[in-house]
């Protein structure tokens, strides 16, 4: 009788825990920005779990991959089996963190990664960092990748329990807080984030002078393990500067990519000097202005990039696969209403709004 | 009593993970904190004085009208960067919210200084003795700090051949 109130008494705290924990996880996940309805890059990195088939060819980088390449594109013109793990202002130490990480899941034939990143050598932002970090599981990787990315104000535990960041939108909190508390919506096609709409390039101001050419030791050292990664694991890497106008990409910094590529082996290719090959016209093939590209440009891209791979890579046709074919019908539908979509709202308000 | 402080603890811990850490609040937004300035590296043209992380139509306005004006949509956050070219020198803005604020002044020639004189051409001497010890230095760059301010200064050998003022954002 007396052991009965004992296991019974113990018991008492270790439910009140338990639900205590449990309104704790609730509580992180109302609170936690859902990145649906604005800015949508956030949801990205988080999506690449959901992914059912392997990937013979995986990207990382920041907007300059997951806005300028589009891997159904690669699939419907090749059968090639890709995902952008990219993020907004994506570190080189957050690409080598997400590809350690994508790693875990698959091994992919072939990595690319897009250079512009190489140009910080330190944490930048709280914001950016949050965007690429709350996406990914709970791994070494994403504890590494949070030791490399902190600002100095920042603490790991406010990443490993997010409610400690997030506990003050409680005055933010919306109805899609609710909404998406469980599941969200998808926003990107295996990473690629569209937009259909056409800004003409501009004007653009002249490049400012830097006291210092030379890219980061931080970066360079990041880079290295990428390459030292790849290599490990039978993975070619494939080092890619994406088409763009601005913000300035120098000669510079050119010169010691091409370097580092030539003293590896690697293939480079620096699409900016590239554009009249690849058939990018900066006056229909961008929605910024020059920074990006649009729906048009990232196919024309992905149209060039895909024969280099295809040609080069012993890459796998998975058009003729019926499991690969019957997943890729569906995202191929998916992307093609989406393209619809977004051309239907620029005809009715002139402008891309839910997007 | 052992129940009533586990208990206890586990009510206090809810009570600070909801209370605790006075985060910033800008949860999801801003790549910048659109921060109250002050105190930090300033630059003068003119009459307009010019402080980081200030209200920037207000510089703006006072300024009048730019050379030239670029602006871009930043990248993955609402509004955009704007960047005015100014004789001498161009001003960069960041966005928050609907308000954009100041980001940084770079020097784009010699025609104009800082508050202690500094100008593109002076001497690295002439920089330490205005402003002492840097807070980083290599054999291109000294980086001053003061308030949410940084001063980047690049050297060319001796001489300063860069020149930027920054915020210095959450």
């Amino acid at each position: 009788m007396k052991r009965k109130i004992n296991v019974k008494r113990a018991a008492v705290p270790a439910v009140f825990l338990v639900i205590m924990l449990v309104l704790l996880y609730l509580l992180q996940r109302l609170l936690m920005p859902k990145y649906m309805s604005d800015i949508p890059e956030g949801a990205m990195v988080e999506e690449y779990y959901r992914e059912t088939t392997d990937h013979e060819v995986i990207f990382v980088g920041d907007c300059e991959v997951y806005e300028n390449f589009s891997p159904i594109k690669f699939y419907e013109d090749y059968g090639i089996t890709s995902y952008i793990r990219g993020s907004a202002q994506q570190l080189t130490w957050q690409s080598y963190y997400l590809l350690e990480d994508t790693l875990r899941y698959e091994t992919p034939k072939v990595v690319v990664f897009n250079v512009l990143a190489m140009k910080y050598n330190e944490p930048q932002s709280e914001a950016y960092n949050r965007m690429t970090i709350d996406g990914m599981k709970m791994s070494s990787s994403k504890i590494g990748a949070i030791q490399a990315s902190m600002t100095e104000e920042e603490h790991m535990l406010d990443y490993i329990f997010p409610i400690l960041r997030y506990h003050s939108r409680w005055s933010d909190l919306s109805s899609e807080d609710f909404e998406y508390m469980f599941h969200k919506d998808k926003v990107s096609h295996n990473g690629y984030y569209m937009r259909v709409d056409t800004r003409p390039v501009d004007d653009f101001p002249e490049p400012e002078k830097l006291s210092d050419y030379t890219l980061g030791d931080k970066a360079m050292e990041y880079l290295d393990k990428m390459r030292v990664l790849c290599e490990e694991n039978g993975i070619e890497l494939v080092l890619v500067k994406s088409p763009s106008l601005y913000p300035h990409w120098y000669d510079e910094w050119d010169e010691q990519i091409v370097e580092y590529a030539d003293k590896y082996g690697l293939d480079y290719f620096n699409y900016e000097k590239l554009t009249d090959e690849v058939g990018i016209d900066y006056n229909t093939d961008t929605y910024d202005a020059g920074l990006h590209l649009n729906l048009s440009g990232a196919e024309k891209l992905s149209e060039y990039f895909g024969k280099y791979l295809t040609e080069t890579y012993d890459l796998t046709d998975y058009r003729e696969d019926p499991e690969y074919a019957a997943v890729y019908q569906e995202k191929i539908e998916f992307y093609h209403e989406m393209e619809e979509a977004q051309y239907e709202e620029l005809e009715e308000y002139g402008e891309i709004i839910s997007y | 009593m052992k129940r009533k402080i586990v208990l206890l603890t586990a009510a206090m811990t809810m009570g600070l993970a909801l209370t605790a850490c006075g985060g910033s609040g800008d949860s999801e937004g801003g790549s910048g904190s659109g921060q109250e300035s002050g105190g930090g590296y300033t630059f003068t043209s003119g009459s307009t004085v010019i402080e980081m992380n200030a209200d920037a139509s207000a510089v703006v306005e006072e300024l009048g009208d730019a050379d030239e004006y670029f602006e871009s949509e930043s990248c993955a956050f609402e509004g955009l960067d704007k960047v005015y070219t100014y004789p001498g020198f161009t001003l960069n803005t960041y966005p928050v919210d609907d308000k954009d604020y100041v980001l940084s002044v770079v020097f784009r020639d010699d025609t104009v200084s800082t508050e202690e004189g500094i100008s593109i051409g002076s001497t690295k001497d002439e920089v330490t003795e205005a402003y002492g010890e840097p807070a980083s230095e290599s054999a291109t760059e000294l980086v001053y700090e003061k308030g949410d301010s940084e001063m980047t200064i690049g050297l060319d050998g001796d001489s300063v051949s860069t020149l930027e003022i920054s915020a210095v954002t959450e």
